[in-house]
């Protein structure tokens, strides 16, 4: 373990791995973590199986932020690019060693510090346009990016006509089925998801919509490649092939 | 931080220098959002798909 600091006046017998585990597992399943961690994390979860369970309840939880408004962080890219551009425009507005008249003017009025604090309201002013233009620019290509490859529309049909749904990409293989205006299934049978292959269907999960008829389930198993995500009615405990036609599909 | 995370793939510790916060106040921010976000799917009787 590389937590240089972090293990000292540890209870004896208390097991250091497991600390470390817990420490890192919301990052974990967040994506948060640096390679060398994430290895970490994925050799200690390889040692003790059981523990896996609860990283795949932290990924669920995190991967409900998918339905969440999301707003982005500019890249650091832009960050840089931003302050070089502050920077450079600081420099061509370095006061001269002679105010000029009208600037002694100024200068008398405000002194010193109140120029001083005209010039950086000033750049930050500018610094705040640039920024909004560009964040506007990143933003509208990330929604493009979102909307055009990133769902998919779920159609619905028979008794799920009314459903109003996507499959929704996490990465190039994860991904999560939202729903809503979903009808329960009938008593003692459940929704089953399907990755479909060449008309070949992989079983991807079970769910059931809430009160509301809202459903959101990750799909279990890799979509890259894949054709379509279907999702049919099962009995209880799901099927390993299709026993339904399917009531929604999303075209991949 | 969540949203640092999650969608624009920073780790913890880019987060934690960015947002001038110590790491472990990160993580804690991590555990307690993800949290919040699994008590607010309980309150509404929705199950965390799982």
């Amino acid at each position: 373990m590389s937590d240089e600091g972090h293990n000292s006046g540890r209870e004896p017998g208390h097991e250091p791995g497991r600390e470390r585990f817990d420490d890192l597992k919301e990052a974990y399943a967040l994506g948060a973590l640096s390679e060398e961690e994430r290895r970490e994390v994925e050799d200690y979860l390889g040692m003790h199986p059981e523990l896996r369970a609860e990283v795949d309840d932290l990924r669920s939880v995190a991967n409900l932020l998918a339905l969440a408004p999301q707003e982005y962080e500019p890249s650091p890219e832009l960050r840089r690019n931003l302050l070089n551009r502050i920077s450079s425009s600081s420099q061509g507005v370095t006061p001269a060693a002679e105010p000029s008249p009208r600037r002694a003017g100024l200068w008398r009025l405000f002194g010193p510090g109140g120029l001083a604090a005209a010039a950086v309201l000033a750049l930050v002013t500018v610094g705040m346009f640039v920024w909004n233009a560009a964040l506007q620019e990143e933003n509208q290509t990330l929604q493009g990016e979102l909307q055009g490859q990133r769902t998919h529309a779920l159609e619905g049909t028979g008794a799920a006509q009314g459903v109003r749904g996507e499959v929704v990409r996490l990465g190039d293989e994860r991904a999560m089925l939202v729903a809503e205006n979903l009808p329960s299934p009938p008593e003692g049978e459940t929704y089953e998801t399907w990755i479909l292959r060449e008309d070949v269907p992989e079983p991807a999960g079970l769910f059931e919509p809430d009160a509301a008829g809202v459903a959101a389930a990750p799909i279990e198993g890799s979509i890259e490649d894949a054709d379509a995500v279907a999702v049919t009615v099962e009995p209880s405990g799901g099927s390993s092939s299709p026993t339904s036609d399917p009531l929604m599909t999303a075209n991949i | 931080v969540l949203e640092l995370a999650y969608f624009s793939g920073y780790t913890h510790m880019e987060i934690a220098e960015l947002l001038d916060l110590p790491l472990g106040t990160v993580k804690g921010r991590m555990r307690l959002g993800l949290k919040k976000i699994r008590e607010y799917f309980d309150s509404r009787g929705m199950a965390v798909p799982g």
